[in-house]
């Protein structure tokens, strides 16, 4: 019964909200190694991977697929992690930069936050319907 | 640069929907109230439900993966759906009620 | 045009006035330098920023927003000034020194507005985070 109650897209919405924790960790390890030589930015890159298992959008990104992100159809693997290159004029082969970083922390919380309102609408509407229409 | 007429037309708000006819071929909540029975608004509200349903799920769904990032009409979306839902579930009981009271009455 | 795109762009815009920033640094503090490794003066770093269209994909909106990127960080073609100064010990056989390009008054002028600059992003970035999660309370 759990299966007709709980769809795909419960379990697909738990996964988007484990990768954008995923994105908060290694962001706040981005802005810990903000000093370190030859430390390079660490991310997510959501929409191309997500557009992808979406199955719409233009996919210019050149990756390989073995550890293929589906994550509102199937299972989850290990999301690929993506490096940023330092500019050209930066020395010490550091490639953070801290309002990009702050910049992605706040849209990422923004993102985590808004999945987790749509899930427990979803949850409190079928709460409603399984005690009858008494809250 | 010309900035095109940004209106309310979402695609996927159910409000604009026109939803399925009921039994005088007419459709949504504009429709004569004298020439549609009981039944056929009955279906015309479990149709408007599942409507707001997958339409919220739709929203959400594309929101989560990031390919339309539309918070407030996602949000929108799943507020409708909820209300729609519980106002269906309002109107069920009130017939219900009726229903009962009908049986209930001694000849 | 999605609520993220308009952070990603404040942050360009941040980024970019950071980069400004350090040459502004770096051309007060070398406002006397004489040589370099090139052997010529310090020639004053100017950074070019380039308007790139954020999403040139999307909608009729998206193609006329951009975001900003450093392309470069040039130096300054104008002439060294000239002093005379014969015991220096970079002057030349006539005796002057080639002073860098370097005006600090201009270099203060362009810190207040580049410190101007990072604050309306900074402005930015929060009121767009407000007024997602303004959004977001349309649900409870």
């Amino acid at each position: 019964m759990k299966d007709l109650l709980f769809d795909r897209l419960h379990s697909g919405l738990g996964s988007v909200l484990d990768l954008r924790q995923k994105q908060h960790s290694l962001t706040t390890s981005n802005v810990a190694n903000v000093d370190t030589p030859f430390y390079k930015a660490k991310y997510i890159r959501f929409d191309d991977l997500l557009k992808d298992a979406a199955g719409s959008g233009d996919n210019l990104m050149k990756t390989s697929h073995e550890r293929h992100f589906t994550g509102l159809n199937g299972t989850v693997e290990e999301p690929q992690v993506f490096e940023q290159d330092p500019a050209p004029w930066v020395i010490d082969g550091n490639s953070v930069s801290l309002e990009r970083e702050m910049v992605r922390l706040k849209s990422n919380a923004l993102m985590f936050r808004s999945v987790t309102k749509g899930m427990s609408k979803r949850l409190s509407m079928i709460t409603f319907v399984a005690n009858n229409g008494k809250g | 640069m010309k900035i095109p007429n940004v209106g309310v037309n979402n695609l996927y708000s159910p409000s604009t929907v026109r939803r399925s006819k009921g039994v005088s071929g007419e459709s949504g909540f504009n429709m004569k109230v004298q020439n549609q029975s009981i039944q056929g608004r009955i279906t015309d509200g479990l149709h408007q439900i599942d409507q707001s349903q997958r339409v919220s799920d739709l929203k959400l769904e594309r929101l989560a993966s990031g390919e339309d990032v539309d918070i407030h009409g996602t949000m929108i979306a799943l507020q409708e759906a909820d209300i729609t839902l519980r106002f269906a579930v309002s109107i069920r009981d009130k017939l219900l009620e009726g229903y009962q009271k009908i049986i209930n009455m001694s000849i | 045009m999605n609520i993220l795109d308009t952070l990603r762009i404040s942050a360009s815009g941040m980024s970019a006035q950071r980069v400004r920033l350090q040459s502004i640094s770096s051309n007060i503090a070398n406002a006397r330098s004489t040589s370099t490794e090139t052997g010529e003066p310090y020639r004053r770093k100017m950074p070019v920023f380039k308007a790139i269209t954020h999403n040139p994909f999307g909608s009729e909106i998206d193609k006329n927003l951009s975001r900003v990127e450093v392309v470069d960080i040039a130096k300054s073609q104008e002439d060294f000034r000239q002093v005379f100064d014969p015991a220096h010990p970079d002057a030349d056989e006539e005796g002057y020194v080639r002073y860098p390009n370097v005006d600090i008054l201009y270099e203060m002028v362009d810190m207040m507005t580049t410190s101007r600059g990072y604050e309306a992003n900074t402005s930015a970035v929060e009121t767009t985070y407000q007024m997602a999660n303004l959004a977001l309370e349309i649900i409870k």
